[in-house]
C-alpha cells in the first residue's frame, strides 16, 4: 500500500510525545534518596483500600501497576515501600518540565502531570531533527529535575505516543514516516487510541486481534458496527491521526470521585457526600470561569460494576443549589436501594465557559423573585 | 382465559397503552399489559407505575381468567395483522397463545396479581368538562410548559378548579400561558389545584376525544374517564409558583393587531434570527409594528405590519419562537399585546377576553 505512505505529503507534521518513568514514583526517589533502587509505591494506604498511583520500575518487577489495589501490590511485594502522594511536589516537578518542553515550541498539549505532546514541525524547518530536539527535552529534564522521561517522535500523535512506551525508561524512539505503517500491523487493536477493552472484545469477535487484521476491514463495515468511532478505527489502522496538538484543550468536563474506607449502604450519607462534592465541583466550575449543561452521578459497587447516570438541563447549570436538587434523583438512578456502594462521584460536562454563555442578549425571568418558588 | 377479539377494536386501544407501558421499566411488570375477562368482556391495563390506563372491549369470553403479557410486542403482532382480522387469545398454563388466520405466536406471561394497579383514593373533587375544549385548552396551555427543567414542578401544568371553572396554567419561567374552561362540579366543593406531570400531559392530549369527560381529583393524583376509558396519574408533589403575581398590572402601551398578518411577519423575520439566539426587536409605533432581526452573520431583516397603538411607542426584544408559539394559544383573528417597557413582561390576550392568556418575558440587548 505504498499511496498511504504519507512521505510526499507537505503538511507532513514532527510530534514528539514525552512521558515522564514512573513520575510521582521517580519523584519521591528524587527527595529522598534513600528510597533509591527500592520497590515504591505512590498511592492509597495498602491496609485500607487505596489504589496504586504510580509505582517505580522496582516494584513494576513484581507486577505492581498503577490502578491496582494497594492491598493487592502489598501482598505481590511485602517489602514495597507504600508512600502517600504529595501532589504539590508532583506539580511543581510537572511545572518545570512544561516548562522545559514550551522553551521548544508553544505547541505543547499537556495531557495529565506527566505526559505531553510537542508539535516541533516549525522547529525542525531549519534543518534541526525532531529526535535532536527530542534528546535534547530528554538530557534537560534529567539534568534541570533529576528525573527521567521518555520520548516518541513520529508524524502524528497516535505513532509518537505508541513510539515513547517503546524504549522506556529513559529512552527515545523514532517512527519515520516510511515505517509507520510495519510499525503498527503487528501491534494488538488495543494498543489503538480509543480502543478500550469493550471494542477489543467487539473487534475480536469479528476476527480482528491486530491492526494488520484491522487493515483488512471496510470502512463502510467498520462504520456500520461502531458508527463515528468505526470512521477513526479506519483511519489509525492506517497510520492516519489528523488530530493536532492543541496547547490550550478543551477542557471536557469537571468533576471529583472518592473511595471510601467502608463501602457507603446509608443514602443519607451517600447524599450528603455527593452534596459536599457537588460544592467542590461548582467551586472549581466557578474557579475556571465555567458552567455546564450535564450533571453526571457515577457510583462504583462492591464487585467493582461501575454506573453512572446523568441528566442534561435545557439552561446551563450555574449553582450548587441546582445540582443538589438533582441529586436524590440521580442516586437513585445510579444505585438502586440496598447497594453497598464503595464509590462516588460527580462530574459536570457539556462545558461553557462563562462569557460565551452569556454574551450579547440575556433572556429575562418571568419568576425572578417569586415568593412561591424554592 | 380464552376469548376472540377483533383486530380493529383492540388496535387503537393497544396503541395507547403501548404508548405507556414502560419500554425499559425498574419492574419487569410494567413493560406489560394486564388482561382480564370481566362480565362484559376484556379489559385491559398499561401502567408506567405512574400513569395507569384502562379500556374496556364488548366481546364474549370463552373462558375468563387473567394475565400480564409484554405490551409493545402484543401491540407490534397486532399490528401487522390483516386489516379485519380475528384474533384468538388463549392461555395456557404460563404460555400465551395468539392465533388470527395461520399465524400463531406465544408469549411468556406474567402473573396478574403482581400489576400494580393503582388504588383508588376518595376524591377531593369530582366533576364534568368538555372532551374537546379540555383537548383545546391543554394543548395551549402546554405550549408554555417547561421541559427538563431543574425545577421539576414547572415541567407540567398546573391545574385549578373553583367556581365552575377550570383552569390550566403552564410556565417555562420565561413565558406563561393560562386557559380557562368550564368545569362543572358540585357546588359546595373547596377550590382545587394541583399539578399534572409532563408525561401525564402529554398522553392525555393524545387519548382525551370529543364528548363528556368526568374528573376526579385527589391531593396526590387525578382520575379520567371518558367512554369506556379510564386514565389514572399521580400529580407532582410540589407547590407551583403563583402565577398570578407575575400577571403585569397598571398603565400599558398597547397594540391591536390582525394574527395571521403577525404570524406572517414572525415567520418571516425568523428566516434570518438566529438558531441558537432567536430574537426579534418589536417596534410599536403610532400606525405600524415594525419586527427587526439581526443574526451574528450581520444579516439582517426587518418587516412592517399596521397596528393600532395606545400608548407611548416603545421597542422591546423578544425570542421569537415565544411569540410564534402565540399562534398555537390563540384562534381570535385579532390580538391585543400590552407591553411596558424592555425589561416587563408583555401580556397578549384578546381585545374582548383575557381567557386565553400568554404572557412573555423580554430579552435585555
Amino acid at each position: 500500500m505504498p499511496d498511504l505512505v504519507p512521505e510526499s505529503n507537505p503538511d507532513l507534521r514532527k510530534i514528539i510525545h514525552v512521558d515522564m518513568d514512573a513520575f510521582f514514583a521517580a519523584v519521591e526517589q528524587r527527595d529522598k534518596p534513600e528510597l533509591c533502587g527500592l520497590p515504591v509505591v505512590v498511592g492509597g494506604d495498602p491496609k485500607g483500600r487505596g489504589v496504586v498511583a504510580t509505582c517505580s520500575y522496582e516494584a513494576r518487577r513484581f507486577g505492581i501497576h498503577s490502578a491496582m489495589s494497594a492491598a493487592r501490590a502489598r501482598s505481590l511485594c511485602p517489602q514495597a515501600i507504600f508512600v502517600r502522594p504529595r501532589m504539590e511536589a508532583y506539580r511543581e516537578a510537572s511545572r518545570q518540565v512544561m516548562g522545559i518542553l514550551r522553551s521548544y515550541t508553544a505547541l505543547v498539549e499537556p495531557l495529565s502531570l506527566d505526559e505531553a505532546f510537542l508539535d516541533v514541525t516549525a522547529a525542525t524547518a531549519g534543518g534541526t531533527l525532531a529526535v535532536e530536539i527530542a534528546r535534547e527535552v530528554l538530557d534537560r529534564i534529567h539534568r534541570e529535575t533529576g528525573l527521567t522521561a521518555s520520548a516518541g517522535v513520529s508524524y502524528n500523535k497516535l505513532l509518537a505516543k505508541l513510539a515513547s512506551d517503546w524504549r522506556k525508561p529513559h529512552g527515545l524512539f523514532v517512527i519515520p514516516p516510511e515505517r509507520g505503517l510495519d510499525f503498527l500491523a503487528p501491534l494488538p487493536v488495543g494498543k489503538l487510541h480509543g480502543v478500550g477493552p469493550a471494542t477489543v472484545k467487539k473487534l475480536s469477535a469479528i476476527g480482528v486481534e491486530t491492526i494488520s487484521d484491522l487493515r483488512k476491514m471496510a470502512q463502510e463495515q467498520l462504520i456500520a458496527v461502531f458508527g463515528k468511532a468505526g470512521a477513526w478505527f479506519y483511519e489509525v489502522a492506517r497510520g492516519i491521526d489528523r488530530r493536532p496538538v492543541q496547547p490550550t484543550r478543551q477542557r471536557k468536563s469537571v468533576g471529583t470521585e472518592r473511595t471510601f474506607s467502608v463501602n457507603l449502604e446509608d443514602r443519607r450519607t451517600m447524599l450528603a457526600t455527593l452534596q459536599q462534592m457537588a460544592r467542590q465541583v461548582v467551586a472549581r466550575l466557578h474557579a475556571l470561569a465555567l458552567v455546564g449543561y450535564t450533571v453526571n452521578v457515577k457510583a462504583r459497587f462492591h464487585d467493582f460494576t461501575t454506573v453512572t447516570r446523568a441528566y442534561t438541563a435545557t439552561e446551563v447549570i450555574t449553582n450548587t443549589e441546582t445540582i443538589m436538587a438533582l441529586l436524590p434523583e440521580l442516586l437513585d438512578r445510579a444505585a438502586p436501594q440496598g447497594a453497598s456502594v464503595r464509590l462516588l462521584g460527580i462530574t459536570v460536562s457539556g462545558l461553557v465557559q462563562i462569557q460565551a454563555s452569556s454574551r450579547g442578549a440575556r433572556q429575562l425571568n418571568l419568576l425572578d423573585g417569586n415568593p412561591d418558588l424554592r | 382465559m380464552k376469548l376472540r377479539v377483533q383486530k380493529d377494536e383492540i388496535l387503537p386501544l393497544l396503541a395507547a397503552m403501548a404508548n405507556i407501558a414502560n419500554r425499559r421499566p425498574v419492574q419487569p411488570i410494567l413493560s406489560h399489559l394486564l388482561l382480564r375477562s370481566t362480565e362484559r368482556g376484556l379489559q385491559l391495563v398499561a401502567s408506567d407505575g405512574e400513569i395507569q390506563l384502562r379500556g374496556e372491549l364488548e366481546l364474549s369470553v370463552e373462558e375468563g381468567g387473567q394475565t400480564a403479557i409484554p405490551a409493545r410486542k402484543l401491540y407490534d403482532i397486532c399490528r401487522t395483522l390483516a386489516d379485519g382480522s380475528e384474533i384468538l387469545l388463549h392461555k395456557n398454563g404460563e404460555r400465551l397463545t395468539l392465533r388470527s388466520g395461520s399465524a400463531r405466536f406465544t408469549l411468556p406471561t406474567l402473573p396478574a396479581q403482581d400489576f400494580p394497579i393503582m388504588e383508588e383514593r376518595a376524591a377531593r373533587i369530582s366533576g364534568n368538562c368538555d372532551g374537546e375544549d379540555f383537548q383545546r385548552a391543554l394543548a395551549a396551555a402546554s405550549t408554555a410548559m417547561a421541559h427538563n427543567d431543574t425545577r421539576y414542578f414547572l415541567n407540567g401544568v398546573f391545574v385549578e378548579i373553583g367556581e365552575q371553572k377550570m383552569r390550566l396554567v403552564a410556565t417555562d419561567g420565561h413565558r406563561l400561558a393560562r386557559v380557562e374552561i368550564a368545569f362543572a362540579h358540585s357546588s359546595d366543593a373547596e377550590p382545587y389545584h394541583g399539578i399534572l406531570p409532563r408525561k401525564t400531559v402529554l398522553e392525555l392530549l393524545r387519548i382525551v376525544g370529543s364528548g363528556d369527560i368526568a374528573w376526579s381529583f385527589d391531593e396526590q393524583g387525578c382520575r379520567m374517564q371518558q367512554g369506556s376509558q379510564e386514565f389514572a396519574s399521580r400529580l407532582v408533589d410540589a407547590n407551583y409558583p403563583d402565577y398570578r403575581r407575575v400577571i403585569p398590572v397598571g398603565q400599558f402601551t398597547h397594540c391591536i393587531i390582525d394574527r395571521p398578518t403577525l404570524k406572517t411577519a414572525l415567520q418571516q423575520i425568523d428566516v434570518i434570527a438566529s438558531d441558537k439566539n432567536p430574537v426579534c426587536t418589536l417596534h410599536f409605533q403610532a400606525e405600524n409594528l415594525v419586527l427587526r432581526s439581526r443574526n451574528e452573520e450581520q444579516e439582517e431583516g426587518e418587516i412592517s405590519i399596521p397596528a393600532a397603538l395606545h400608548g407611548d411607542a416603545t421597542e422591546i426584544a423578544f425570542n421569537t419562537r415565544y411569540l410564534l408559539d402565540a399562534q398555537n394559544i390563540f384562534a381570535s383573528d385579532e390580538l391585543l399585546i400590552q407591553v411596558r417597557d424592555s425589561a416587563s413582561s408583555a401580556l397578549i390576550r384578546t381585545q374582548e377576553s383575557d381567557n386565553p392568556l400568554y404572557i412573555v418575558m423580554p430579552i435585555r440587548l
